[in-house]
């Protein structure tokens, strides 16, 4: 039983126009325009295509440059709302059929969904916004041997650089993070971590 | 005619030949600032002195010694008695914390002082400053003096799980978020993914596990 309200598309005007389009598009290229746009679908800074690549890719399709741009639109929206829902492949083809997508078409995309579908979900998943992000941990061990104030020492040392991404609107780039650890201090820090661990297993 | 065999050791050598095998803990030659006290103490009670060592004491537990605390510590002491005493005895605290405690027991420091000449009725109030129960602060004290990068003071942390985003309805992805003050007043928030705080964690674990290595060696076993 499906429900109109549970489809995957709405049908607007300039959806249809788009559906009508990819329709009428050369099925030898279709995979490869497909592939293109699931890998760039977790990439919302860069567009699928640059400007140069549009500008050949009309031609090639025989579309004008703005239908070139309403196909990329449709196909993105598509692949975005099987990503948004986690579509299956087989229902997805039930979705595409049901807007009136060739048959030929839909099983180029469904099949394209199945392959590069989830790692795509994936990648979204990861995604996220937060102005500092740890990207990577550094560190090396000393062995203190004596300072200004204390003589025959014997410590060991540890210096830890947490490299941090900086998500922050790319104005001031990533600053790592310097932290010295003596054994107790190191010690401290692995039981809070421990604790955090535990949370996260319990989640699961 | 009998030949005498004397066996005879490297410390034996040593004590004939007359060279100490004790060095003093003040060093050679003496800190002008001790050598200037010792000159100078017959003309001082021993009550400003034990003030002045109060005031060492003081002042080298603190981490952040200033100025405006020394005048309000040495109210009332004449400027000459500040500086023929003072510099001395600070001297003294600083080179006695500086050398290990197995190596400056009570007795050696004592010996160490009448090597320098200091009066035995001056002894006592450097001994209960020293081996009584300023000793704690001042060790502590000592060690943190020395120049290092940030160290962690508070680590405060959350645990998220992402349940949906924009671009897509079910995410469920669990991620960290902390928050690291640094004993040098510096704040970082970090979101760290669950991939990311494994590799943290491995780190850590990692440079711990070296740390116990390093420390059953056996030079850490020989007290020196």
């Amino acid at each position: 039983m499906s429900n109109m309200s549970e489809s995957l598309f709405t049908e607007t005007p300039r959806f249809s126009k788009g559906v009508q389009l990819i329709n009428e598009l050369d099925i030898d290229r279709f995979p490869k325009l497909l592939t293109r746009i699931l890998q760039n679908l977790h990439n919302k800074a860069e567009p699928a295509f640059n400007e140069a690549e549009q500008v050949k890719l009309g031609p090639a399709l025989s579309l004008t440059s703005s239908e070139l741009v309403l196909v990329i639109e449709t196909l993105t929206f598509i692949c975005q709302q099987a990503a948004y829902h986690a579509t299956k492949p087989g229902i997805l083809m039930t979705e595409l059929e049901a807007v009136a997508i060739n048959s030929d078409k839909c099983k180029v995309i469904c099949e394209g969904w199945s392959a590069h579908g989830k790692p795509t979900i994936e990648k979204l998943k990861k995604h996220s916004f937060a102005p500092k992000q740890l990207q990577s941990v550094e560190w090396h061990l000393n062995l203190k041997l004596a300072q200004d104030s204390k003589s025959n020492l014997k410590e060991p040392n540890a210096i830890f650089q947490l490299n941090v991404e900086n998500n922050d609107n790319d104005g001031v780039p990533s600053e790592p993070v310097l932290l010295e650890f003596n054994h107790s201090q190191l010690f401290n820090l692995y039981n809070k971590l421990e604790v955090i661990q535990s949370q996260l297993d319990s989640l699961s | 005619m009998g030949l005498v065999v004397i066996g005879l050791n490297f410390s034996d050598l040593f004590k004939m030949s007359g060279i100490k095998d004790h060095v003093n803990f003040l060093g050679y030659p003496l800190p002008p600032g001790v050598s200037l006290l010792v000159k100078s103490l017959k003309k001082y009670d021993i009550s400003v002195f034990e003030r002045l060592v109060t005031v060492a004491v003081e002042m080298s537990s603190d981490t952040n010694p200033t100025n405006h605390k020394f005048s309000n510590l040495t109210k009332g002491i004449s400027k000459e008695a500040i500086n023929h005493i003072y510099p001395g005895v600070f001297t003294i605290i600083r080179k006695a914390m500086r050398t290990p405690k197995n190596l400056l027991k009570k007795n050696v420091f004592e010996n160490d002082l009448n090597e320098i000449m200091l009066p035995t009725s001056f002894h006592a109030p450097l001994s209960t400053a020293l081996f009584g129960d300023a000793r704690p602060s001042l060790e502590d004290n000592a060690h943190q003096q020395c120049p290092h990068v940030a160290t962690l003071s508070k680590l405060r942390w959350r645990v998220d799980v992402a349940i949906s985003n924009a671009s897509l309805n079910r995410v469920m992805e669990p991620t960290i978020l902390i928050t690291i003050t640094t004993d040098k007043g510096e704040e970082h928030t970090l979101e760290v993914s669950k991939e990311k705080f494994h590799q943290l964690r491995y780190s850590v674990l990692e440079v711990l596990n070296y740390m116990q290595q390093l420390e059953k060696r056996s030079i850490f076993q020989v007290e020196t």
